[in-house]
């Protein structure tokens, strides 16, 4: 349904180019929920925006292809972008959107306004469908003539989805959707995107930085490290033997409430995107590093489940000084 | 145990503006009793408005309480003038949430953590003092952080610089209000694995203040867990967590995911509505406009905190 080639978004920045999406590569099947999970700054929300080309004026590079029915993002003017792709086809929800309500227009119109200015609706027509959106969402009635500062934290995120929704894209985009919000709270919005997918059969894509988090909703898992995606596998594979070495120690650094099993770290931190280290860019925190991967970025391994490594621990190159 | 920090019956109130000319009182802390014990780490696991932070401020004494008391080592200090209080401040310290925020950019790292000891008007060899501490908290070799700035650092090793700072007056205390919360997944644990190793060896108490339950889990000895102002459960970190009590604490950990694929396939059960406004909290429990198990009796009267078995402490009427 979505299938990303070989995507790249460099930005002009204060030390030089940041490479936030370095060559990425993913696809998102009807119905299907696809988590990119990854640390702060490794470029996934920069991902999200290069989906739908919303891009800030200091671009460097942005080349690849974004499919969506047969139409290319990347190469479509922005003029049509904003036309037949945003709202119809693709809805993004950004991180803290639900801070960036209007405070003084009330929460109703807010919704209606994708129909209104995209789709030339009537408002009789566009207020009605709110209140089916609405309902869906499990947002009451009198919601609707509410300003955002009377919502809690939990109405005003379901809001935002169901503004993201009126336009029935096929395709929704969260990013970091239930990072504001309290744990009772998150576990609301879960259950809700949770009954969305079941009911609408809506295919999204999830950014997050809790690996836990995405396993609550994710059919597949894209974990994201400085700018690529170094492992792409199917939940119930990817969650309990993760292939990719940063993928096995970012699973055993999250505290697990329900096990005795004390978490482990990472030694070092992630590479700063503009000048990222040669070959694999994990190999400076890596255990098994190799003198392939100082200097060679590793190929992309397809494994018998399905799963898609960026790893030379899974290729014959990694060859003569064999794995010890 | 010897108890290093305690709280007794200790309530916060705070005059809040609301409209033009009225005012409301909003009671972030209400009969608070804890303690901490020597070389023991309580965490303290709440939601945003529970009143969490306030506790810690009232445990450093950064604020002086509307009633009850707050005792260290023994010694009384609820009204203690601040200038009698020097030997208190050397021996409580702080480690801040925000590694960016709470660390002064234009110092380097040797002037942030020496300044507790200009002020202390502590003598001898300071930065021998500085560099002992940098290596406390692994920031290896310590003479070449020390004419660093912030902004050379990553979050993580900012954090330590925190650390550094609150460990060079030699401290017995420290209240860490969530000191991990905007360090990255991959080295969240280490700063955790660090103030246990700081612990062990020097014999820290710490008050942790989170709204984690997983790492509460496996970095505290016991937990204490707050809701509008008041602890509605306290036990071991394991026993609060395989066996908890109060339907606001089950509920903390039903919301908690571990990393399983199979969650995906099933809704979480939840406390309906969204966490009650600190202003206006309701008459009885203050949990009842949210608990499954509300019965008449939670409507009027707001329950105790009691001793359901040895350790184990419990403010709901179901028991």
């Amino acid at each position: 349904m979505l299938k990303v080639e070989n995507l790249y978004l460099y930005y002009w920045g204060e030390k030089g180019v940041v490479r936030a999406v370095d060559g990425v590569s993913l696809t998102v099947r009807a119905g299907e929920v696809v988590g990119i999970v990854g640390e702060s700054g490794c470029g996934k929300s920069s991902l999200a925006n290069a989906i739908v080309k919303n891009l800030p004026r200091n671009v460097a590079r942005y080349e690849g292809r974004v499919i969506i029915d047969g139409n290319d993002v990347v190469s479509m003017e922005l003029e049509d972008v904003r036309h037949s792709i945003r709202w119809k086809k693709i809805s993004i929800v950004f991180q803290g959107a639900m801070n960036v309500l209007n405070p003084v227009v009330k929460v109703g119109y807010q919704i209606a306004e994708p129909l209104i200015v995209h789709e030339n609706m009537k408002k009789e027509e566009a207020f009605k469908k709110v209140h089916e959106v609405m309902r869906l969402l499990g947002l009451p009635d009198y919601v609707f003539d509410r300003y955002p500062h009377e919502l809690s934290g939990g109405m005003k995120q379901r809001v935002v989805i169901a503004t993201a929704l009126i336009t029935n894209p096929k395709l929704l985009i969260l990013d970091e959707p239930t990072s504001a919000l309290d744990v009772s709270i998150q576990a609301q919005i879960m259950n809700l995107l949770k009954r969305l997918k079941r009911e609408l059969n809506l295919s999204m894509i999830f950014i997050t930085h809790d690996i836990a988090l995405s396993s609550d909703i994710c059919d597949r898992i894209c974990v994201m490290y400085s700018g690529e995606i170094v492992e792409d596998g199917y939940a119930d594979y990817l969650l309990p033997s993760p292939k990719h070495p940063y993928t096995q120690k970012l699973i055993a650094a999250t505290p697990r409430l329900r096990s005795t099993t004390k978490p482990l770290y990472i030694p070092g931190s992630p590479p700063d995107l503009t000048s990222p280290p040669p070959g694999c860019r994990f190999h400076p925190r890596c255990e098994y590093a190799k003198e392939i991967c100082k200097n060679v970025s590793p190929k992309r391994y397809v494994l018998d489940d399905g799963s898609v490594v960026k790893c030379w621990l899974y290729g014959e190159d990694y060859g003569e000084d064999s794995r010890a | 145990m010897e108890k290093i920090v305690e709280l007794r019956n200790v309530s916060m109130f705070f005059r809040s503006r609301s409209g033009l000319l009225k005012s409301i009182v909003v009671k972030a802390v209400d009969g608070v009793s804890l303690y901490v014990g020597k070389a023991e780490t309580l965490a303290l696991v709440g939601e945003s408005g529970s009143g969490k932070t306030t506790v810690a401020k009232l445990s450093l004494r950064l604020l002086k309480p509307t009633g009850g008391r707050i005792i260290f080592e023994g010694v009384d200090i609820t009204y203690t003038p601040e200038k009698e209080l020097r030997w208190f401040r050397r021996k409580a310290q702080a480690v801040f949430q925000d590694p960016y925020s709470s660390i002064n950019p234009y110092m380097t790292i040797r002037q942030i953590v020496e300044e507790p000891l200009i002020l202390h008007k502590v003598e001898g060899d300071k930065v021998g003092i500085v560099e002992e501490a940098l290596e406390a908290v692994r920031l290896i070799p310590a003479e070449e952080y020390l004419d660093k700035y912030p902004h050379m650092l990553s979050g993580g090793q900012r954090q330590r610089v925190g650390i550094a700072r609150a460990l060079v007056l030699k401290p017995i205390y420290i209240a860490a209000d969530e000191p991990v919360s905007m360090i990255d997944a991959s080295s969240r644990a280490e700063i955790l694995y660090l103030l246990r190793e700081l612990q062990e060896k020097r014999g820290i108490s710490f008050l942790y203040i989170t709204h984690d339950m997983a790492t509460a889990r496996h970095f505290s000895d016991r937990i204490a867990v707050m809701h509008l102002g008041k602890i509605v459960e306290i036990a071991e970190s394991n026993d609060i967590v395989n066996n908890p009590l109060h339907p606001y604490t089950q509920a903390l950990i039903e919301a908690v995911p571990d990393p399983n694929p199979a969650n995906r396939f099933r809704e979480r059960k939840t406390v309906s509505g969204e966490p009650l406004n600190p202003a206006n909290p309701p008459e009885g429990c203050r949990f009842h406009p949210r608990c499954p198990y509300v019965m008449d009796i939670c409507r009027l009267n707001d329950p105790e905190l009691k001793e359901i078995k040895k350790g184990h402490y419990v403010a709901c009427h179901l028991y």
